[in-house]
C-alpha cells in the first residue's frame, strides 16, 4: 500500500513542468509527502479538477458556436451603418430566447443560435453539480461517512434549488 | 452600438473580470454587474443573470487549477457548502420581494464591511498551529498548501467553524438575492473567522461560489434573466481570464491579495451605495 502511495506521489508533480529550479523541487517534495499521507484525497483532487476542466471547455465551445450562429442568422446585428442597437435585441421580450427546458428544446429544434448558447450555459451550470456528485462518490469510496452526509446534503439542496425553484 | 460591439466589448471586459475574480475569489460578477448597469445601461435584472453565469464560469475555470495545485481546501469547501446552499435556497424565496434600490444599499453595506474587516487584518500572515475547534477537528478541515511566494509548504489549522458556517449561510442568501457578492463574504468568512491563509481562502471561495451560484441559477433562468446575447461573451471571457489569473495567485504575496481585495470592495461598495441612495 505504501509502495503504491510513493509511486502516485511521483506521478503527480509532472504537471507543473518539473524543469528543475527551486519551485519544481518544492512541488515534487510536497506532493510525495502528501500522497503518502492520504493518496485518495489527492486522487479526488485530480478527478475534481478534470471534471471542472472538461465542463468548462465543452460549455464554452457550445456557447461560442451558438454566438456565431446567432450573428450568421441575424446580419443586422453586426451591420455598422443601418444596423440596430443592442438595446433592441436584449432583455424585454423574454420570449426571444428560451428560459425553460421546453423552450430550449424547441429553440434547438428550430436551429436558433440563442438556443445553442443556452445549451452551453446549461452545461456550464451542470459542471458544479457534477463536481458535487464527484465529492459524494469520492468520500463514499474513502468511507468518510461524515463527508458523505455533508456532500449528499449539498447535492440534494442544490438539485432542489435548481429543479423546484427554477420553474 | 450594434449587438456585435456589445459582444466584443463585454468579452474583453469579462477577461479582466475573470483575472481579478480568480485572484480574490469573487467570481467576476463584482465587475460584470456595474459594467452592464452603469456603462451599458442594461436592466439590473439582466445584469444579475449575467453575473450568475460569470460566477459559475470563474469558479469552474479557476478551481480547475487551484484544486489540482492543492491551493483549494477541498474538505473545508465541500463542508461549508452545507451553509451556502441552504442560504441560497432561502434567498431564492425572498428575491422577488425586494426592490433593486434596496438590493444596492444592502450590497454596498455588505461590501464596505468586508473591506474594513479585511483591511484591519492585512498584515496577518501566520497560520494557526493548533485548533480546539471541535467541528474542524471532527471533519478534518485542516490542511496545507505550497506557497510559491514563500517557497515552502504552509500547514494551517482551522478554527471558528460556527461563525464560518453562519457567514457562509449569509453568503448564500446574498448570492441568491443579488446574484453577486457571495465571494465577498466567503473570503472574509474563511480569512477572518476561520483563519485559513488568504490564498487558500480565495482559492476555496473560488471553488465554492460555483455551487452557490448554480443553486440560484435555475431561478434566474426560469425568470428569463439570463439573456444569451449578454451571457455568451461574459461566460467565454471570464473563463479565459480565470484560467489566466489562476496561474498567478501562488506567486503573489498574501498582503497584496488582501489589498487588491479591499480596493475592489471599496470601489464597488461606493458605486452600489451611490446607486441605491441617489
Amino acid at each position: 500500500m505504501s509502495d503504491k502511495d510513493e509511486r502516485m506521489g511521483d506521478g503527480v508533480p509532472a504537471t507543473p513542468g518539473g524543469a528543475g529550479g527551486a519551485g519544481g523541487a518544492g512541488v515534487s517534495a510536497r506532493s510525495a509527502a502528501d500522497a503518502a499521507e492520504d493518496p485518495r484525497l489527492h486522487q479526488m483532487e485530480v478527478v475534481v479538477s478534470w471534471v471542472l476542466r472538461i465542463g468548462v471547455v465543452v460549455s464554452v465551445a457550445i456557447v461560442l458556436a451558438g454566438l456565431v450562429l446567432t450573428f450568421v442568422h441575424h446580419p443586422n446585428y453586426s451591420r455598422l451603418s443601418g444596423g440596430i442597437s443592442y438595446h433592441d435585441v436584449i432583455g424585454q421580450a423574454a420570449g426571444r430566447y428560451p428560459h425553460s427546458l421546453h423552450g430550449l428544446v424547441s429553440s434547438l429544434a428550430a436551429g436558433e443560435g440563442r438556443g445553442v448558447i443556452v445549451l452551453g450555459l446549461v452545461v456550464l451550470l451542470a459542471t458544479p453539480v457534477l463536481r458535487v456528485v464527484v465529492g459524494v462518490v469520492g468520500y463514499a469510496l474513502e468511507r468518510d461517512v461524515r463527508m458523505v452526509v455533508a456532500t449528499t446534503y449539498v447535492l440534494v439542496v442544490l438539485l432542489a434549488s435548481i429543479l423546484f425553484l427554477g420553474r | 452600438m450594434t449587438p456585435l460591439d456589445l459582444v466584443v466589448l463585454l468579452f474583453l471586459i469579462s477577461i479582466a473580470a475573470g483575472v481579478l475574480g480568480s485572484l480574490i475569489g469573487l467570481g467576476g460578477g463584482v465587475v460584470v454587474v456595474p459594467v452592464l448597469t452603469l456603462l451599458f445601461h442594461v436592466d439590473i435584472r439582466l445584469a444579475i443573470g449575467a453575473s450568475i453565469v460569470s460566477v459559475i464560469a470563474t469558479s469552474s475555470g479557476a478551481a480547475a487549477a487551484y484544486v489540482r495545485e492543492r491551493m483549494t481546501n477541498l474538505r473545508a469547501g465541500m463542508f461549508l457548502e452545507i451553509a451556502t446552499v441552504t442560504g441560497a435556497l432561502t434567498g431564492a424565496y425572498l428575491t422577488t420581494v425586494l426592490p433593486a434600490r434596496v438590493l444596492f444599499v444592502v450590497f454596498g453595506v455588505v461590501l464596505a464591511y468586508s473591506a474594513l474587516a479585511t483591511f484591519q487584518k492585512r498584515h496577518a500572515d501566520r497560520p494557526l498551529a493548533v485548533s480546539t475547534d471541535r467541528i474542524a477537528n471532527a471533519m478534518k478541515l485542516h490542511g496545507s498548501y505550497f506557497d510559491d511566494a514563500q517557497g515552502r509548504e504552509v500547514a494551517y489549522k482551522v478554527v471558528g467553524t460556527k461563525p464560518g458556517l453562519a457567514l457562509m449561510y449569509v453568503a448564500g442568501l446574498v448570492s441568491a438575492l443579488l446574484g453577486i457578492g457571495s465571494g465577498a463574504l466567503k473570503v472574509p468568512a474563511m480569512d477572518l473567522a476561520m483563519h485559513l491563509p488568504m490564498k487558500v481562502s480565495t482559492a476555496t471561495s473560488n471553488f465554492m461560489i460555483g455551487v452557490t451560484a448554480a443553486a440560484s441559477a435555475g431561478v434566474y433562468f426560469a425568470r428569463g434573466q439570463i439573456d444569451p446575447i449578454i451571457a455568451a461573451p461574459v461566460a467565454a471571457g471570464v473563463l479565459g481570464g480565470a484560467m489566466l489569473g489562476a496561474r498567478v495567485l501562488g506567486k503573489m504575496q498574501s498582503k497584496t491579495i488582501r489589498l487588491v481585495f479591499v480596493i475592489v470592495l471599496v470601489v464597488i461598495a461606493a458605486e452600489m451605495l451611490q446607486r441605491g441612495v441617489l
